[in-house]
């Protein structure tokens, strides 16, 4: 059967969908087919809508559709004389700079075209997910900015609904869990002779977070300020130590509700971006002041930092192993950490590593959710 | 094709649903290819109340299986009823049958306690499948489903694989709390539901409340796309809304300006934490207030 005009139009649009990244199968194509029928290219708001429906599997391609729509039948008018009819009327209002003339069907433009939209669209799900892939440093828009901090700061949030759906067996509460009850006694042929139960778990979560906000971090923080806000807001018994030359204890900034409030509160303290960083003297500060009252066995002592330290790799080790004999884990986030040219085995960290249990990124959006995982497993 | 997704859309409407063209369509697609749909979105924006609308359009049962993590196959497909299944042994022992007597009558359909997966796929006429909240389950829940989402058939190893009597219209809603994975977004039709733009709101407002002021009705619409503008710990959606206006109205109010306190008061239908209460104070509620009268 040989294809006729529009379909084989209507393919190469899907085969130019894959090519940027949408997961579309043969399945796909023939329901697309099936679907517009002798409608194809006749309706334009019909033909988008089923082409959608059918090619998107998460939030970003269904955002990124409509762009990557227009710019496909756009340059296939500018390339075969297609009349207006026949394609989008709202394409010629997509600013030049957008117009990719003999585009049709070609996938060589897309990673530049892609890397501008990452700056448009808001964060989504998916395989294909580049912004949330995307290197904080990168991201220029300021809508997307702000997108992606509220995301960061809810991620922190929904870490406590994660762990408040963990049960936990025991042998003694309410509600007898059958299938434990049968797997812990298969020493006894299977005869429930002990009960196991299952409970909701009621010990709190105890973070402490010694979040560095010197200079040198100035790209990272207002992110990592909503992370850690997440986290310090989701866990009631929880504290936040900023430090950059001194060290601070800003739990209380970070609880505020209005986030105007909390910056301006922490900036009239001079508690943002100040100069050098003294990661050793400020634990070492932590150390003798707070610790005694903030650590405990169950602690995850989590720091979010570069790891740039101007004191001596020595002390940090030192203060850190300190650390160690309370805190149940250290966990290290790094936004440095996913970057080319960042070498964790050098400077102060090279020392410091034998006492962190995890040394993470904390560069993109995925890094942080990866980061919630090891956390999690942490708490639990 | 078209006049098939008017008709769809007009029947929504009758059921006082306002549906975009777009769904409308995801819609349309989803009963002529039989295939499921995933629909994501902030909590609060109709998600949930679309199976319920179709399961009216269609005249059919809404069977619904709320997900919670920990979910299982012995609370959403099947389960043997054990207790009556022991007492069935004892008495086939009291009258001397043999083992595989006693094999093939107590795994039988008597004993089969149906759950709501395997319940939708027994029904004679193809019914509305909800499953809610599809992220609050675990990977291995997620991954059970798939047999089920593409072949319509579930398999219990006594019986063998049931296959579907009739091939149930699935929706699948998800918050975004986790991410699922691609396996089963393949599965299906993929819809994102935003929130409703000011004149969508609006027309939602009219269709459920008839009997609310023109006025009220803009001032509510246009308040409430302004609070949505607002970083809010966890932002109103259409549920919201409707509660919001059925307070006021219910309260004697035509008009949001006149009166502040009582608005101020009702404020607990649309600010659903602390910490958005706190945050949105009197003062700026009313600044929002001034905004829109």
């Amino acid at each position: 059967m040989v294809a006729t005009q529009p379909t084989s139009r209507l393919i190469g649009f899907v085969h130019f969908l894959r090519d940027t990244g949408f997961n579309i199968g043969v399945r796909e194509i023939l329901d697309v087919l099936t679907s517009l029928g002798r409608d194809a290219l006749t309706d334009k708001k019909q033909t988008k809508n089923i082409l959608r429906a059918l090619s998107c599997h998460s939030r970003l391609e269904w955002q990124q559709f409509e762009l990557l729509f227009d710019l496909y039948w756009q340059s296939k008018k500018i390339d075969d004389g297609t009349t207006d009819e026949q394609i989008p009327k709202d394409l010629h209002h997509i600013p030049p700079s957008n117009k990719l003339t003999g585009f049709s069907g070609s996938s060589h433009e897309v990673p530049d075209l892609l890397k501008d939209m990452s700056d448009k669209t808001s964060v989504g799900a998916g395989k294909q997910n580049t912004f949330s892939k995307a290197d904080f440093r990168f991201l220029k828009n300021h809508k997307a900015m702000h997108e992606i901090e509220r995301l960061a700061e809810q991620l922190a949030l929904k870490l406590n609904k994660r762990l408040s759906y963990q049960y936990v067996i025991k042998p003694h509460g309410t509600k007898i869990d059958i299938r434990q009850t049968i797997r812990r006694n298969l020493s006894h042929g299977g005869q429930p002779l002990k009960l196991f139960y299952r409970n909701r778990r009621k010990k709190p979560i105890h973070l402490v977070i010694l979040h560095d906000v010197s200079h040198s971090m100035t790209w990272n923080n207002p992110l990592l300020f909503r992370f850690a806000r997440g986290l310090i807001r989701a866990f009631k018994t929880s504290e936040v130590f900023a430090f950059h030359t001194q060290l601070f204890n800003v739990t209380k900034f970070y609880r505020e509700p209005s986030i105007e409030k909390m910056r301006r509160q922490l900036e009239e303290r001079n508690h943002l971006w100040m100069g050098g960083t003294c990661i050793a003297e400020s634990i070492h500060e932590f150390n003798t002041k707070h610790a005694s009252t903030t650590l405990n066995s169950k602690t995850v002592l989590i720091i979010i930092s570069d790891g740039f330290d101007t004191n001596e790799p020595e002390q940090l080790a030192d203060e850190l192993k300190q650390i160690k004999q309370t805190a149940k884990k250290i966990i290290w986030l790094n936004p440095m950490l996913g970057r080319e040219g960042y070498n964790p085995n050098k400077g102060s960290m090279q020392l410091a590593m034998q006492y962190i249990d995890k040394h993470a990124p904390a560069h993109s959006l995925d890094s942080l959710k990866s980061a919630l995982r090891y956390i999690a497993d942490e708490c639990r | 094709m078209t006049n098939q997704f008017e008709h769809l859309n007009q029947q929504l409407a009758q059921h006082q649903y306002i549906a975009d063209a777009d769904l409308v369509t995801t819609l349309s697609l989803m009963d002529s290819l039989q295939r499921p749909l995933l629909i994501e979105g902030e909590a609060g924006v109709g998600k949930t109340e679309i199976a319920k609308v179709l399961s009216e359009v269609y005249d059919c049962p809404l069977i619904r299986l709320q997900c919670y993590e920990g979910l299982d196959a012995s609370t959403s497909v099947y389960e043997w009823n054990y207790s009556h299944q022991l007492l069935s042994i004892k008495m086939m022992e009291d009258a001397g049958s043999s083992y595989q007597q006693k094999e093939s009558n107590i795994f039988n359909e008597e004993f089969l306690l149906e759950r709501p997966l395997l319940k939708a796929i027994r029904q004679p006429t193809s019914p509305v499948l909800l499953i809610d909240e599809i992220d609050r389950t675990d990977e291995a829940f997620e991954a059970f489903l798939l047999e089920l989402l593409s072949d319509f058939q579930i398999t219990i190893p006594e019986l063998g694989t049931i296959k579907a009597a009739s091939i149930p219209r699935v929706i699948l809603t998800s918050n975004g709390t986790r991410e699922l994975s691609d396996a089963l977004r393949r599965r299906c039709l993929y819809h994102y539901m935003e929130y409703p733009s000011y004149e969508k709101e609006l027309r939602i407002i009219h269709t459920r409340l008839p009997e609310i002021e023109d006025k009220l009705a803009m001032q509510v619409a246009t308040f409430l796309q302004q609070l949505r503008d607002i970083e809010l710990r966890k932002q109103p959606g259409v549920a919201e809304t409707l509660d919001w206006a059925t307070a006021l109205m219910g309260q004697g109010i035509t008009e949001l300006t006149a009166n502040g306190f009582v608005i101020q008061s009702s404020k607990s239908c649309l600010l659903k934490t602390q910490d958005d209460v706190t945050r949105l104070n009197n003062t700026e509620l009313t600044q929002l207030i001034n905004n829109v009268s």
